[in-house]
């Protein structure tokens, strides 16, 4: 496998209701990771990190993600991360018996 | 500056006082722990009253010499998950007796200040910029308390 | 069980209120998330990977149908409809809003529930024996003891910024069905040889990344010390516990660190001062008062039922036949018994219950159980005290709902922590592996067969899942990014058999291989077992590691 190196994706919890949350390249968030704003080096990542950091009321701990960017298509390279863009991978509820 | 003493919010009196600087003949200062052990003579004849600033390792027991020269124990939190300033003021007010103020410094919060007080803290200085006011409503969010501890010492089984 | 004074119901609704107001200035922007986030783990919220998670406390695993049909409201209204039950006897959320969670607890202390002290470095609930009260064999009810603990532990001004966590356990029988070897105190029901009730004192279990069994502080201590000892013990741990090392804080790593014997003369050095004081005096009237709380319910004049279950077991219908031998256990008064709701359903995360269920166990707890159940520490509910007569009735209720699973004891009646699937911590996902387990095994008859086992599955080192303590043990880990799961078996929680800590039994299994390693080492247990009566965990102990080794990784 050719090696690659990694890109860099600002990512957080919404303060409101605990949802993953991406930096979008106008500074607004998204939940679609496909809409995040990719940067190439750690120290532009960074950049963008400080700022996010002051968006308190907005945005829990937001942090850098490591990502792999093919045209559109943004993949996570963690475990972790592809679970928080993609939700949970057991269903949540069963249906009622009697419904 | 200021700080909360008793309820209130109110101007400092205490200079604090660097280890580098001299002691000043008159007025009220607090000093480095290791002030007070290395130059007791000289804090102890003068006029003013005398505190005393120490760290969260400093254990109750190794003040008992020196607690009826001090006016002011300023005991510090480096950060305010470090809770042991809790036991060390309760040791002090109940166990050792101590009647003088104790002073919550360093990384103390608004939410800090109710257990704080039930340890024995009946001065607070609080983290630069945040409203002294404001966190005087920290004091009444609750009526009633489970244990007994130094603002009251029965627990409220002993009180039902 | 305890009822709310007006101190205590008074506590509850000044501390949402406080809540509230801490959220409104967390949402205003007046304070910052990293001072927001103690207060906000006080009240038990978490940020997971998803959203925030709520953890409700339920002291000692006691519900009442009101609470419980409370708790199904909450999750209809502010959450996805489901709840989970957790290996300390604790209701989590995993979807509450932020600016809900003020209203949720004054809904919680509407019915005299809270989320106090559920997480952070405090004391957090305290917890007992699921089957408290009606055991046979226990010394005394420690239910009363542990709502004494639990009343001296909220909000104690002296204990809310630990070093870290606090975990309390109270055992009323010298089988521990609590874990209680395994908290950082463990407190149990004793006689002295003059009949006295008191208690065993240990400390600095747990498990972690540092697994140990707690050690005996004190042998017999009288029933007045209570709570002056464990007050002593905090005060020890709080001024001298590590504060440098996350990982190396809890109060098991300075017991190790001083050895039992200085431990206990600091903290029996310290209680011998406490005690001048005498504040902390546990009266009599105040143990009294407490205890009749939890006096007996009104129970029937019954005669002995052992025949009648016998009959049960050998029932035509199978499926209640195995649901009467494993989840139905013995109890004080004849004609009654326990009965074990297994929240183990095939497809369904091991201690899910929607809310539908949850508001028809209530029912079902008020028709067959005077309006009471437990939750256990291992994702189960219970209803204590039905009667052996009407268990034909209950279960066929039970299967309506989807919850007959007739697995309690065995190899499906698992538990998992919600790993990566939903917390932050983990490095690998615990609820597939279940699933896929409680899928392979689902067949009763083999359940049978391979008799009494816990499997305990945790998705990271933190072990919620008390991966250390089952008699199988799966832990997750994260090899270069690919989920890998440790094995390790012999471990035992004190129930049944003495408490002792799993050993690795080799290289880590990738996701695909994790559970067929599972069945061959429960198809070499089959294989070495001296009789169909030799349980894993014995038989285990006595061939040790070696078969199970060499039947997972061959001969080298």
């Amino acid at each position: 496998m050719a090696k690659f190196t990694p890109q860099f994706v600002v990512t957080g919890n919404l303060t409101d209701d605990g949802s993953v949350t991406y930096l979008k390249l106008d500074r607004g968030w998204t939940p679609r990771l496909d809409e995040a704003a990719v940067v190439e080096s750690e120290g532009v990542g960074q950049e963008l990190l400080q700022a996010a950091r002051a968006e308190e009321r907005q945005v829990c701990d937001p942090y850098l993600m490591k990502v792999r960017a093919l045209g559109a298509v943004i993949e996570p390279l963690s475990a972790r991360e592809r679970i928080r863009a993609e939700g949970p991978t057991t269903r949540l509820r069963r249906p009622d018996p009697t419904l | 500056m200021e700080l909360i003493e008793n309820g209130r919010v109110v101007e400092d009196r205490f200079t604090q006082l660097q280890d580098a600087q001299p002691i000043a003949e008159r007025g009220d200062i607090l000093v480095s722990f290791e002030r007070l052990q290395g130059q007791h003579e000289a804090l102890l004849e003068r006029e003013g009253r005398l505190g005393v600033r120490i760290g969260p390792d400093v254990e109750p027991e190794e003040l008992l010499p020196y607690l009826s020269q001090l006016s002011v124990i300023a005991i510090e939190f480096a950060s305010f998950a470090d809770g042991r300033g809790y036991s060390t003021a309760r040791l002090l007010r109940q166990r050792h007796g101590y009647r003088g103020q104790l002073r919550a410094v360093g990384n103390v919060l608004r939410d800090q200040l109710f257990y704080m007080k039930r340890c024995g803290f009946d001065a607070f200085e609080l983290q630069a910029g945040r409203s002294l006011d404001d966190a005087l409503e920290a004091f009444s969010e609750f009526s009633v308390i489970y244990q007994g501890a130094a603002d009251e010492p029965l627990p409220l089984f002993r009180r039902r | 069980m305890y009822q709310y004074d007006s101190h205590d119901q008074r506590i509850v609704d000044e501390r949402a209120r406080q809540f509230r107001g801490q959220v409104e200035r967390r949402l205003e922007g007046s304070v910052l998330e990293n001072e927001f986030k103690p207060l906000r783990l006080q009240n038990g919220l978490y940020m997971q990977l998803h959203a925030y998670m709520m953890r409700v406390a339920i002291p000692y695993g006691l519900l009442s149908s009101g609470q419980l049909r409370k708790l199904a409201d909450i999750a209809r209204r502010y959450d996805r409809g489901y709840g989970h039950f957790t290996t300390r006897q604790n209701l989590q959320y995993n979807w509450p809003a932020l600016e809900d969670v003020p209203k949720i607890l004054e809904e919680l202390a509407s019915v005299q529930m809270h989320a106090i002290q559920t997480s952070g470095n405090c004391i957090r609930n305290t917890t007992s024996d699921h089957f408290a009260g009606i055991a046979p064999d226990e010394v005394a009810d420690p239910r009363p003891y542990a709502e004494i603990i639990r009343q001296w532990s909220t909000f104690h001004p002296e204990f809310a910024y630990l070093p870290r966590k606090f975990k309390i356990a109270v055992g009323g029988s010298e089988d521990d069905r609590a874990a209680v070897y395994f908290h950082d105190i463990g407190v149990f029901l004793v006689r002295s040889e003059r009949g006295e009730l008191g208690f065993r004192i240990v400390a600095g279990g747990g498990l972690g990344r540092t697994p140990l069994v707690a050690q005996v502080v004190r042998d017999f201590l009288p029933e007045p010390e209570l709570l002056a000892y464990l007050e002593s013990i905090m005060r020890v741990y709080n001024r001298f516990g590590r504060r440098d090392n996350k990982y190396k804080a809890r109060i098991k790593i300075l017991v190790e660190a001083l050895g039992i014997e200085e431990f206990r003369r600091l903290v029996e050095e310290e209680w011998h001062k406490e005690r001048e004081q005498g504040a902390l005096l546990l009266p009599a009237e105040e143990v009294a008062r407490v205890a009749a709380c939890f006096e007996p319910p009104p129970y029937r004049q019954l005669p002995p039922a052992g025949a009648q279950l016998e009959a049960f077991r050998l029932d035509r219908d199978r499926g209640f036949g195995h649901w009467v031998k494993n989840n139905v256990h013995p109890h004080k008064r004849p004609g009654y018994a326990a009965v074990t709701i297994a929240l183990k359903e095939k497809g369904t995360p091991p201690g899910d219950v929607s809310d539908y269920q949850m508001e028809r166990v209530a029912d079902l707890a008020d028709e067959f159980s005077f309006g009471e159940l437990r939750a256990t520490h291992l994702q189960n509910l219970v209803l204590a005290d039905v009667e052996v007569s009407r268990l034909r009735e209950l279960y066929e209720k039970l299967s309506a709902l989807g919850l007959d699973a007739a697995n309690a004891g065995k190899v499906t009646d698992l538990i998992a922590c919600p790993g990566l699937d939903f917390c932050n911590l983990a490095n690998a996902r615990s609820i597939p592996v279940a699933l896929d387990i409680m899928e392979r095994f689902e067949d009763l008859d083999y359940q049978s067969d391979l008799g009494e086992l816990s499997i305990k599955i945790s998705g990271c080192i933190n072990a919620c899942g008390h991966h250390h303590i089952g008699h199988l043990g799966v832990l997750g880990i994260d090899k270069q990014g690919v989920e890998h799961y440790q094995l390790m078996l012999g471990g035992s929680s004190g129930q049944g058999a003495s408490p002792s800590l799993g050993k690795i039994i080799g290289p880590a299994f990738d996701r695909d291989a994790i559970v067929p390693a599972i069945e061959t080492v429960l198809q070499t247990y089959l294989a070495l077992r001296s009789s169909e009566d030799e349980r894993f965990i014995d038989c285990y102990r006595r061939v040790s590691a070696q078969p199970f080794k060499e039947a997972l990784y061959g001969t080298h």
